[in-house]
């Protein structure tokens, strides 16, 4: 019931030995949970059980390399990355690329910064981002249907009744989106780049105000860039590079605030 | 970030401390005092005395009055703790690393100490009776120096903590304590003194040009000192503040109308594992045995003195805490909407940053910004962490963090490494 200090640091059993245990982190769990509908909606479509597989394979390559190098758990969020980057590559796009760009979005969005926890960049974001700019021509053109971003929605508001995702962002992004009076809008995409990219915890600011900017940053991001799935993609991942940016910006006005209320009491 | 409210009274102010956590734990104290069964032994608790190295001036075996010095400070002789009660000291127990665990007095008959109090200058009473280290200053959270004084004295006259007892029924109770109190404290220093309260239970003074009355609206941690003096007076740039809690200021006001010690105190004695719940009159110090058996369900299991987070296991009631705790097995903590994130975290990834949820910033001081300053402290980066206003904060104002269920990590002692570095103090 009341945690014992834990300044001393347990290594997971199997360490040692050189196993690489599975760190089954509750909020990893959830996210898993919440992205299942839309998986479960998605899989009859073609390539989509090829594409999923392939990418949960590149994701479990990369976290197991890492982790032997770092002597650290697998962290089970490989997985829900890997169903949200199956679930969010436009259509029609070619296997291998698909896979190369993965394995760039886990490697230099998540794996390099030590992983999750310790990434700003959300490794689906990140390969996304780098599938549309490197691979440009073979990205298929075509949109994912409504269907997998509704099946979503129940898991979403899961995570937000469990605190895990922030209403701030959500907020921010209708926001940005209503500002900019879209036209038309890849409903699937949007949905699950809001949820799970946008205000994800990690890719997200820190700070609840930053939250509210972060998100109307993507908004307007969205609409700026053509309001296609692809630029969904693109206005998630420069939003979630923006993010530390927002941090800082939001704290150095905390700082100017403490230091007038110094000044003035 | 300040709400003004309310036009009642001139200087009649409120702020907002918003956010906070509203705790479900079950076993709230009903809000009758009762008298607890007679105590029969009392002690002086290592942990209540902080960056103290003591000096014993008794040994066991002797008989000491009520407020006879039994320790002093081995760098600040002048600072004294004093007997809670009369008896005999029964024995001096030692910890870990031979740390002052308790320094037990059995009670018995004996006289009680008696006071001059009718000097000008308040201090060397204060000193002599040891109510002098019923302050403790920020930043740091330290007992103050002789001789010292503050730039703002902050009186708690509220508390969020989950299953605390009401102030106003010990206020109102002990008003002329209360109000003579207060008196003394102005003369021991010409600065503001702040009195925070909960919204519509402000105690009975007048306020003043000096003296300021200021409510609190929110859930825990918005009682805490910490998050007072963030709000209305930050600490740094070598300011110091002090703080007092309503007891403390109550058994100041006792001191100077008898010219000895107060022998009570009204506390709750609460939770899951209580089977009437409810407000005691017990001595300060008293054993805690002595005052909960009678009251204790069969699945009783943790008995803490204090509140649930920053409370802890002692044999005897703490000098700053006003309440007793009893946890029962199978009693979860709850957050309410935040249920479903208490985790149980594996090791290997229980010290690391907490998952940057909201639920972060509302376990704080507001507009705290609650990630960077955890992750300056994770860091052991005491100039971002001071400047990001830690210095405000003791402790018992990052104890809520471990009880989100999202790391932990042990914020209090790493508050306590930075805090100790900032002070040039090992």
């Amino acid at each position: 019931m009341r945690p014992e200090p834990a300044i001393i640091r347990v290594e997971p059993a199997g360490l040692r030995s050189g196993k690489q245990a599975l760190a089954v982190d509750r909020p990893s769990l959830l996210i898993l949970l919440a992205l299942t509908p839309s998986v479960l909606v998605q899989a009859p479509m073609p390539d989509f059980a090829l594409r999923l597989g392939g990418a949960i394979l590149v994701a479990f390559f990369w976290a197991l390399l890492f982790a032997r190098i770092r002597r650290r758990p697998v962290n089970l969020f490989l997985i829900p990355a890997a169903m949200l980057f199956a679930l969010l590559v436009p259509p029609g796009t070619l296997w291998l690329p698909a896979m190369a760009a993965f394995s760039a979005g886990i490697i230099l969005g998540e794996q390099v910064f030590g992983g999750r926890g310790q990434a700003f960049l959300h490794p689906a974001a990140a390969g996304l981002a780098f599938l549309l700019m490197a691979f440009g021509d073979a990205t298929g053109s075509a949109e994912l249907s409504a269907l997998p971003g509704l099946a979503a929605l129940p898991g979403i508001a899961m995570l937000m009744a469990a605190g895990l995702i922030s209403w701030r962002s959500l907020a921010g992004l209708a926001t940005g989106l209503l500002v900019c009076l879209p036209g038309e809008l890849p409903a699937g995409a949007l949905i699950l780049a809001a949820g799970f990219l946008i205000a994800d915890p990690y890719s997200s600011p820190a700070l609840p105000a930053g939250r509210l900017v972060h998100g109307f940053l993507a908004g307007s991001l969205m609409i700026a860039l053509g309001g296609s799935h692809q630029a969904v993609l693109l206005a998630a991942f420069i939003a979630s590079l923006a993010a530390p940016l927002v941090d800082s910006a939001v704290t150095a006005a905390y700082l100017r605030r403490r230091r007038a209320r110094l000044d003035r009491s | 970030m300040f709400g003004f409210s309310g036009t009642i009274g001139q200087r009649s102010r409120e702020i907002r401390a918003g956010g906070g956590l509203r705790v479900h734990l079950g076993g709230a104290p009903l809000e009758l005092v009762m008298p607890s069964d007679p105590v029969r032994a009392v002690a002086l608790c290592g942990a209540d005395l902080p960056g103290i190295r003591p000096e014993f001036r008794v040994a066991p075996g002797d008989t000491v009055r009520l407020g006879q010095t039994v320790l002093v400070d081995r760098k600040r002789p002048e600072i004294r703790f004093t007997a809670p009660a009369a008896g005999t000291v029964s024995q001096i127990r030692h910890g870990s690393r031979r740390v002052l665990e308790a320094l037990v007095i059995e009670t018995g008959e004996g006289e009680a100490t008696e006071f001059r109090t009718d000097g000008d200058d308040p201090e060397p009473v204060l000193l002599e009776s040891g109510m002098w280290t019923a302050f403790l200053t920020r930043p740091f959270g330290r007992i103050p120096d002789p001789g010292s004084r503050p730039h703002m004295i902050f009186v708690t006259a509220m508390d969020t903590r989950p299953l605390s007892p009401d102030p106003m029924i010990a206020i109102e109770e002990h008003g002329e304590y209360f109000r003579r109190g207060i008196a003394v404290l102005s003369r021991l220093s010409p600065q503001t003194i702040h009195v925070c309260h909960a919204p519509g239970k402000k105690p009975a003074l007048r306020e003043d040009r000096r003296l300021r009355l200021t409510a609190f609206r929110g859930s825990h941690p918005a009682g805490l000192a910490g998050t007072h003096i963030h709000h209305l007076a930050p600490v740094g740039n070598g300011r110091t503040v002090w703080n007092i809690d309503y007891p403390g200021v109550i058994a100041i006001g006792h001191l100077f109308v008898h010219g000895r010690l107060m022998e009570e105190k009204i506390i709750s004695v609460a939770g899951p594992g209580v089977a009437n719940p409810g407000l005691m009159r017990v001595r300060p110090g008293a054993r805690i045995a002595d005052i909960v058996a009678a009251e204790l369900k069969d699945e009783a299991v943790d008995i803490l003195s204090g509140d649930v987070f920053s409370g802890r296991r002692s044999e005897f009631l703490g000098q700053r805490h006003n309440q007793i705790t009893v946890l029962a097995d199978g009693g979860q903590l709850s957050f309410g909407r935040l249920a479903g994130l208490r985790a149980r975290i594996l090791p290997g990834v229980e010290d690391t940053l907490p998952l940057p949820v909201d639920a972060l910033q509302r376990a704080l001081p507001r507009d705290i910004p609650a990630v960077p300053l955890l992750r300056a402290l994770h860091a052991g980066d005491a100039i971002a962490a001071g400047e990001l206003g830690c210095l405000d904060l003791i402790e018992e104002d990052l104890a809520l963090l471990p009880h989100l269920g999202l790391s932990r990590a042990d914020y209090g002692i790493l508050l306590r490494r930075v805090l100790d570095e900032l002070s040039g103090k090992p």
